[in-house]
């Protein structure tokens, strides 16, 4: 009974420490997903892994899956794209090695996979799960239980634009505009403002800022007061796809702040000298605290 | 010489005893500290300032702080570090204390009615303060109220913002700092003897000696002792906790 438990503990201990981690062109951030779409089709996704706390006992496989979490191993009946396995010898010391992932061959184009024709003429919205799984030795003995890729890269083939974003309101700012937008939740929107041509024409762009859906809100800053700019935003996805909005205007007016009212008033405060000098006072005053708290520690 | 002998044994076993037992006359009194040694305190208070902007004698009756933040004070809320360097019929010594202070309305446009955007006034009132506080009374006959006063120099930082950055008018950078000085008259309730118990406990284990509910009156004249500009001077009302360490 003694040994049982100081086995599974044995083996608690080194399943804890074992993990297998991949990483997708390089991207070591496995929260940010990688957007492709049809001008992809040609590139090829260079996949590279890291194994610590085990020692692999068999090949390792690596595959593109749709299913929402990775398997154990590749299912090849509903579509999953598997790439070359790895040798036990290069599981743990892959050194330069890589496997690649054809863009072409993600499991979306073929009619099995649910998609139709091909993936420069595929329209699909679809995120995939780059998996791998690999057998660690385990008290000299190949384990029977897969080690499977700790958080799965996620890869997004995506063809449709993101729905049209809307500009819910320009609001009037001291030559500036503050802009609140909508937008497909993981994209991203950049607000220009335009001077439209007299003729009509395009115009030019004047200012931009960049947001996200989720932020909402840009500010378009440099503006002249008393001109109507023509705002319009621009919503991105992961794939690259992008929609615009319909345009907007917005007109940026002179403010006063407090200390315009105030020197409007006939106030005679002019600042900046005094706050050199409070600087001054103010590095004493915390020098004398600093100074009288480590009084403090050493008695 | 054998009774002798029995006799001077049983003298040293009747001395025995004695020998475990204190005259009263061989008792010497010695004071135990009852509690952990006082060197200072920490405050921490909050109250409403209302700077007296509008009574710059160059605004000839203008009210710009009213007119844009109408009859609302700041929100003040100050830290103080105390050093006692007197205790005997009551506590004296020096302190130190920064607070920070903001008020936000909406900027206007020229027909008077609300920008887009906000304007605020901010505030860091630094003080280096005198005090005295009679807690004589509160130690010695158990009268829990501690009157207190200070006398101090004040350094005022402040900034005007609209929108994101400081405000620019006329070239001019809305911001500085104003040397003013101050004085306060509190009282302070000590807290030990609602939890007589919990204070001591309080005291071993934390080393806090001694806490206050306290309030105070701030009367400060910041407006670089008269040399005009924006006039950061108030007479104000400040409630908070002290501990005596």
């Amino acid at each position: 009974m003694r040994f049982l438990f100081v086995g599974l503990l044995l083996f608690a201990s080194t399943a804890l420490g074992q993990t297998l981690s991949l990483t997708v062109d390089n991207i070591t951030d496995t929260a940010k997903v990688i957007g492709l779409n049809g001008e992809d089709c040609g590139d090829k996704l260079q996949v590279r892994w890291t194994l610590t706390g085990g020692v692999a006992c068999q090949d390792m496989l690596l595959w593109v899956t749709k299913d929402s979490s990775c398997k154990d191993a590749p299912v090849t009946a509903t579509g999953d794209y598997e790439l070359p396995s790895v040798a036990i010898t290069s599981v743990n010391n892959p050194g330069n090695l890589f496997r690649e992932i054809e863009v072409d061959k993600l499991p979306v184009f073929a009619a099995t996979d649910g998609g139709a024709g091909t993936c420069s003429t595929a329209k699909v919205e679809q995120t995939m799960r780059v998996c791998a799984s690999v057998k660690l030795t385990n008290v000299n003995i190949c384990s029977d239980t897969a080690l499977r890729v700790a958080t799965p890269v996620l890869v997004r083939f995506d063809t449709q634009p993101p729905p049209k974003p809307t500009i819910d309101a320009v609001s009037p700012r001291d030559s500036a505009l503050g802009v609140t937008v909508s937008a497909e939740a993981d994209s991203t929107v950049v607000v220009t403002a335009t001077l439209p041509d007299a003729d009509g024409g395009t115009g030019t762009v004047v200012a931009t800022d960049e947001t996200t859906a989720v932020e909402g809100i840009a500010n378009l800053e440099g503006l002249e007061n008393g001109v109507t700019y023509q705002v319009t935003a621009k919503a991105t996805d992961v794939a690259g796809n992008s929609t615009d909005s319909d345009p907007s205007e917005g007109t940026p007016v002179k403010s006063d702040g407090f200390y315009e009212a105030y020197i409007g008033a006939g106030g005679t405060e002019t600042g900046g000298c005094g706050a050199a000098g409070g600087g001054l006072a103010g590095g004493a005053v915390l020098a004398a605290l600093g100074f009288w708290l480590s009084r403090r520690k050493q008695s | 010489m054998r009774r002798a002998k029995a006799l001077g044994f049983a003298a040293l076993l009747a001395a025995l005893p004695a020998w475990g037992q204190d005259t009263t006359s061989s008792l010497v009194e010695e004071k135990v500290p009852v509690g952990s040694p006082r060197t200072g305190a920490i405050v921490l208070r909050l109250g409403g300032y209302r700077p007296l902007i509008d009574e710059e004698e160059a605004l000839n009756g203008a009210t710009p702080y009213k007119d844009t933040f109408g009859d609302a004070s700041l929100l003040l809320f100050e830290a103080e570090l105390q050093r006692f360097f007197y205790q005997g019929i009551g506590t004296a010594g020096l302190s130190l204390s920064a607070g920070y202070g903001e008020k936000y309305a909406a900027a206007r446009l020229s027909d008077g009615s609300k920008a887009g955007e906000q304007t605020a006034l901010r505030v860091i009132p630094l003080g280096f303060n005198l005090f005295y506080k009679f807690d004589y009374a509160a130690f010695e006959w158990g009268i829990p109220l501690v009157p207190y006063g200070k006398l101090g120099l004040i350094y005022t930082p402040w900034w005007i913002t609209k929108g994101s950055g400081t405000e620019v008018v006329g070239g001019n950078q809305g911001s500085g700092g104003k040397w003013g000085w101050g004085a306060t008259a509190g009282v302070a309730f000590m807290l030990d003897v609602l939890e007589p118990r919990f204070a001591r406990d309080f005291d071993s284990d934390l080393g806090v000696n001694h806490s206050y509910l306290f309030a105070e009156y701030i009367y400060a004249d910041v407006n670089d002792f008269g040399g005009g500009g924006l006039n950061l001077s108030s007479r104000r009302w400040m409630f908070g906790l002290a501990l005596d360490y």
